[in-house]
């Protein structure tokens, strides 16, 4: 009995345990992203640059904001998340994540840059009542298309079918 | 019961460290020019009217890992007509421990936050750059502090993390060092009859090469709380005469304050140089030589002796910026709209404020249309009006 529970448990560590560190990783390059980029410059979304470019940038990074390796790689899978290089945002060929909204929210790491609930980046305005300020078709427009209301936003265009975009809209009212 | 779930802990911990799970994330470039640039009017009663413009690429490359090489250009078009291109730095980066790296090449110091962090134009927010920095990208009556913003040498980069958000940062490096400008006479300063400085005539340039064995050191220390804000000082002395004996110093203090829709700046720099000055002697009145160290003497014609003494000159200066950004009124005409302003003072030689207003409009978040007006009045009543327009881009 106790070797199947050992074993049961180490099935369930060994297989959940690296999307946690993954999504882990993901959500403090979110942080990192927040506490850095802004020191001196306004930052700039992921999608300005490919991956193999951001691997090339973010070292050159490190050195002028005094990160340490481990946080420039964190760094470095956060953008890598808010990329696909094939794909267009809002796209009707982008699958649905199917997530849900609060799963989506945690996934792409927006307390990152967002106050969510009391915690999270000031890169981008706090999201308590964004549904009642834009509207939720604001809100929606807003997550495809980032910059539609300020060209000058920094975030990300995130790889998001209109359905997810909706569930978030949805999670945040 | 408690060993199986240590082996069951410890199997799962070892398949989670081959499985590497951020490597999925991750892919590996090899190199990117990157960089900034800017085209601008500048509008003045002081000089003519002009457009300019600079091409500021910077070479990224990562052998691996370990090693990251950069280097910087800057290729501008002088007041002569010709293409002037300067080296701003060429370096290489060894990140020898997770939090220390080596950089050795010709690099930017780590001195305060202006001349490694905050110059590049689509990063400064204002299309000039602070008083107390005239000789970089600086305009009209005001002269610079700091005489170099690059060097060749070697640094070496720390870090602690603390926790939370809270890091100390420090930078140490050993650099050839200043060297007065050779085509003149520079290191000699001119005094009137009561001995009061005129005016330095300290001009400091580096190079590859030094003219002398010393060698310029400096570093910076500061703490952050990250993101909000982080200050700093730093410190550099450097020889800079061919025979060692005349010496250089700066130190500065910085301070970099980050809210969600606004920014504080603000540096203040103090350096002392010594420079060497000539007093003239009359030869039978032995009561007006100068009580201060005399370095040399010339007999004169006119009876009277040339005698140089070592004096140090201790200037200062500050700036404190501000910038807000209007998208804190939730009104999307006015989300890429950006209030700067700027109070730039220098003290002793070239004494004299600067206000700068300005007001950027991003068109993305590394490119600005930038209009500013800035007003200098010096203190020995000399003043100076000029209106900049910009556009800067970071690409």
């Amino acid at each position: 009995m106790n070797i199947l529970f050992s074993v049961v448990l180490a099935l369930f560590v060994t297989v959940l345990a690296p999307l946690s560190v993954a999504d882990e990783a993901v959500a403090e390059g979110a942080r990192i992203f927040n506490q850095n980029c802004s020191r001196c410059h306004n930052a700039r979304p992921a999608q300005e640059f490919h991956q193999e470019e951001w691997s090339v940038i973010v070292p050159h990074m490190r050195e002028k904001a005094h990160m340490s390796g481990k946080e420039a790689k964190k760094l470095e899978a956060f953008i890598a998340v808010t990329l696909t290089a094939d794909k267009v945002t809002g796209s009707q060929d982008l699958p649905t994540e199917e997530l849900g909204g609060v799963a989506l929210m945690q996934k792409f790491a927006c307390a990152g840059c967002h106050r969510i609930n009391g915690t999270g980046g000031a890169v981008g305005p706090a999201l308590k009542g964004v549904v009642a300020r834009m509207g939720r078709e604001g809100v929606i427009r807003k997550i495809l298309e980032p910059t539609f209301n300020n060209p000058s936003s920094s975030m990300p265009r995130f790889p998001l079918s209109e359905t997810d975009a909706a569930a978030l809209a949805d999670a945040l009212e | 019961m408690k060993r199986f779930i240590l082996i069951a802990l410890c199997s799962a911990l070892a398949g989670n460290l081959t499985a590497a799970p951020l490597d999925e994330y991750l892919r590996h470039g090899r190199s990117v020019i990157s960089g900034y640039g800017d085209v601008g009017y500048q509008k003045s009663d002081f000089e003519k009217d002009t457009f300019s413009g600079r091409f500021v690429p910077i070479f990224l490359y990562q052998l691996n890992d370990k090693i990251h090489v950069e280097a910087e250009l800057e290729f501008s078009v002088g007041p002569d007509g010709e293409t002037e291109t300067e080296l701003e730095y060429a370096d290489l980066h060894y990140f020898l421990a997770d939090r220390i790296t080596l950089t050795a090449g010709k690099f930017l110091l780590p001195f305060a936050q202006f001349g490694p962090n905050f110059h590049p134009s689509w990063v400064n927010r204002l299309p000039t750059a602070p008083g107390l920095y005239g000789g970089h990208g600086g305009n009209g009556l005001m002269s610079g502090l700091m005489p170099v913003l690059s060097d060749y040498g070697l640094a070496g980069q720390f870090s602690h993390d603390f926790g939370g958000n809270s890091r100390l940062f420090l930078d140490l490096y050993v650099v050839n060092g200043i060297s007065a400008e050779a085509d003149d006479h520079s290191e000699e300063a001119v005094a009137d009859e009561h001995e009061a400085i005129l005016f330095p005539e300290l001009e400091f340039e580096s190079s590859s090469a030094d003219n002398n064995d010393n060698k310029a050191v400096g570093g910076r220390l500061a703490f952050a709380f990250l993101p909000q804000w982080e200050a700093g000082a730093s410190f550099y002395q450097s020889k800079y005469d061919d025979t060692d004996d005349l010496d250089f110093q700066a130190n500065a203090f910085d301070i970099n304050w980050i809210g969600q829709y606004w920014s504080v700046r603000g540096e203040y720099i103090r350096t002392e140089a010594d420079a060497l000055i000539e007093l003239e002697v009359e030869d039978d009145h032995g009561d007006e030589e100068p009580e201060a160290d005399e370095h040399d003497e010339e007999p004169a014609d006119d009876g009277h002796e040339e005698v140089f003494v070592q004096k140090n000159f201790d200037r200062n200066g500050w700036y404190v910026q501000a910038a807000w950004q209007a998208r804190q009124l939730n009104m999307d005409m006015l989300n890429p709209v950006e209030f700067i302003v700027r109070h730039s003072r220098t003290r002793e030689v070239d004494e004299g404020e600067r206000w700068t207003f300005g007001i950027n409009y991003w068109m993305t978040p590394s490119a600005a249309l930038k209009l500013a007006w800035e007003d200098t009045e010096m203190d020995d009543g000399r003043d100076d009006t000029r209106v900049f327009l910009q556009l800067s881009f970071g690409f």
